[in-house]
């Protein structure tokens, strides 16, 4: 599938997402759910990173489909990203019905941080990878030290979201 | 003599080692203490490999490319043995490196063996096909860790815990530098398929000083400052003062690799085509009414009725031999109703008659293909039938992407998953990325390229005048 019918359609309709390591989450979270994401992700010190969705979002913004605002806040930078006019002309140009999975994006935008989706989608990343439930924990704590008290919640909200097929 | 049941022939007992002779290593030596390494070589699982083409239909553009993915993780098990060697002999009076490289070695040189067993034929081109055959990785870890398949137990014969082995495909072992040997931008990984495939195809690009970068292989930490400074945290770097040009050469030789080879308008062109013929395959599959040609071979039948998802044994003998066995089947069927697109597309594919045009876009490549496949739809082609859309995202190579442009949040993550670090030496000093070393040549000039991904729309002949 088009990258403008996934990551572009997913912009236009997020409004604005706050940065791009929570989009990276996002769209990881997204992909395990059966949106049809196909870039392919590992595993970085913050999570599941692709380094294909940065490639494409460096392209998007050399073509100016999509605009990033930097905001200071104690001395970190983030950016929010926001779809571009020319963006949003190209997907008017072919109108579709939405797709489903763009629910589930609105809520893990609007209801989660770049933390919780961080941890959420790092859970997933090892169900995916084919680590049984019960070594989940073990191999959590390992990766994300910085997190491992919150393990539990993301491993709950992780199966709520994404539940096992 | 051990007996033979029916259903599990006698696994043979190394007591000596094993020499291959191989085009870029010229000796590959399995010492007789490897025994592991022998019966992993001998399971089903890897022997398949001998019947996947390392390029997979790069051949039709580089007649030479009909080397496999058993002699290239033969040549990725030597190349990790070489730098698990030499981290062993430069941190040797480091106690906590000696101890967790001693301790993992095994497991680190089967997951390098193993590495690429998920592959299906044609390689990186059939993890476009279907979503179920798009992460060779994922299929790997299955076979190294199911018991549906023989490695798991193979692995455990020898003490090994499959799961480890998982793990550092994965990524998510515990040692970074561990994992880093298997895949990284310095891996064993790339470092023998740019030399294989060089060697190979003929294009001599992709030829960089091994034997230097292997000679300058250190130990240091994530560049990243939030992370934690202990051994889990230890990156595989270049030693700083003397392999800087060599990692420059590294990068050059996988970018030239990756524009005259592994995207190769031709290639890519016969990648598209396969893809369309796959898709009307799945289609007839699918139909109750018709279905495939009788003389498909029951284990390509059972693939694309599944659209991809095999069972254990399936997926053993669906290789290229059997894909090809099935190919002429189609196109000497293609006389039979319902099976004219499949039968063209098939016989056009063994001739090698083009069928498809490549339609590029040097600026805006996102932008203008998505018009292109606009005015496609509005003609009424239909999308992996008259036109394939040749992603610009696919990166079944690691292509170098661009590190030049502006600062971003993520950039931490980039560095970490995308960049070759350079450190002293010191196990307690943070590393840095090579792109930020200001004695870089080549590097800066690559990362402003903005060519970079390459992005296609393939047109069936029949659309492709009416573009224009």
């Amino acid at each position: 599938m088009h990258p403008i019918d996934t990551l572009g359609r997913l912009l236009v309709h997020l409004g604005e997402v706050e940065g791009r390591k929570k989009l990276q989450k996002l769209v990881h979270i997204l992909q395990v759910a059966g949106a049809p994401f196909s870039e392919r992700f590992s595993l970085s010190h913050y999570g599941a990173y692709s380094s294909e969705l940065r490639g494409e979002l460096d392209a998007f913004d050399r073509e100016k489909l999509l605009t990033e605002t930097p905001d200071v806040n104690a001395g970190y930078t983030t950016y929010r990203i926001t779809a571009s006019d020319q963006l949003k002309g190209l997907l008017a140009a072919d109108e579709k019905p939405a797709p489903a999975w763009l629910d589930l994006a609105t809520k893990l935008n609007t209801e989660f941080n770049s933390t919780e989706l961080e941890g959420i989608s790092t859970v997933l990343y090892l169900r995916t990878t084919g680590w049984q439930e019960s070594e989940w924990q073990a191999q959590f704590n390992n990766l994300k030290p910085h997190l491992s008290s919150g393990f539990e919640t993301y491993r709950e909200r992780a199966l709520e979201l994404v539940p096992a097929a | 003599m051990a007996s033979e049941t029916d259903d599990e022939p006698v696994r043979k007992v190394h007591h000596r080692g094993k020499v291959f002779r191989d085009p870029v290593h010229s000796l590959i030596t399995v010492n007789p203490d490897e025994g592991y390494l022998l019966d992993l070589i001998d399971a089903p699982e890897f022997q398949r490999l001998r019947r996947v083409r390392q390029l997979g239909v790069s051949s039709i553009t580089y007649p030479g490319a009909e080397h496999t993915r058993f002699s290239h993780s033969l040549g990725v098990l030597h190349f990790a043995g070489r730098i698990l060697g030499r981290l062993k002999e430069r941190y040797r009076s480091h106690d906590e490196i000696s101890e967790i490289i001693g301790k993992n070695e095994r497991v680190i040189r089967a997951a390098a063996l193993l590495h690429d067993t998920g592959h299906g034929p044609f390689s990186h081109m059939i993890e476009r096909a279907f979503p179920s055959t798009a992460d060779h990785e994922k299929k790997t870890g299955e076979i190294i860790t199911s018991e549906e398949f023989t490695v798991a137990q193979r692995l455990r014969d020898h003490g090994i815990d499959p799961a480890e082995v998982r793990a550092v495909i994965a990524k998510t072992f515990p040692y970074k530098f561990l994992n880093d040997i298997v895949s990284s931008q310095l891996d064993a990984d790339r470092m023998d398929y740019l030399l294989r495939d060089s060697l190979m195809t003929g294009v001599a690009y992709g030829r960089y000083d091994a034997e230097w970068i292997l000679n300058c292989l250190c130990l240091g930490l994530e560049p990243d400052l939030n992370v934690p400074e202990d051994s889990r945290n230890l990156r595989l770097c270049l030693d700083d003062k003397r392999g800087m040009y060599a990692a420059e050469q590294l990068i050059v030789a996988r970018m030239h690799m990756s524009l005259q080879v592994y995207f190769h308008r031709v290639t890519r062109g016969w990648e598209a085509h396969l893809l369309c013929l796959f898709e009307e395959a799945a289609k007839l599959a699918a139909d109750d009414t018709g279905g495939l040609p009788a003389a498909t071979p029951e284990t390509v039948l059972a693939f694309f009725a599944n659209k991809g998802a095999t069972s254990a044994s399936d997926f053993l003998r669906f290789d290229e031999v059997s894909c090809l066995a099935a190919f002429h089947a189609w196109a000497e069927a293609k006389e039979q109703a319902g099976c004219e697109w499949l039968g063209e597309l098939a016989e056009r594919f063994l001739l090698r008659s083009k069928v498809f045009h490549a339609v590029e876009f040097p600026r805006d490549p996102i932008g203008k293909s998505y018009e292109t496949i606009l005015k496609l739809k509005e003609l009424g082609a239909e999308e992996n039938r008259h036109w394939h859309h040749d992603r610009a995202s696919f990166r079944g190579y690691k292509d170098f992407g661009s590190v030049f442009g502006k600062t971003v949040d993520e950039d931490q993550e980039y560095i970490s998953t995308d960049s070759i670090l350079l450190n002293d030496g010191s196990p307690k000093k943070r590393a840095s990325p090579v792109e930020r070393d200001s004695r870089t040549l080549a590097i800066k000039a690559i990362g402003l390229n903005e060519s970079l991904p390459l992005n296609r729309v393939f047109v069936h002949d029949t659309y492709h005048s009416q573009l224009s």
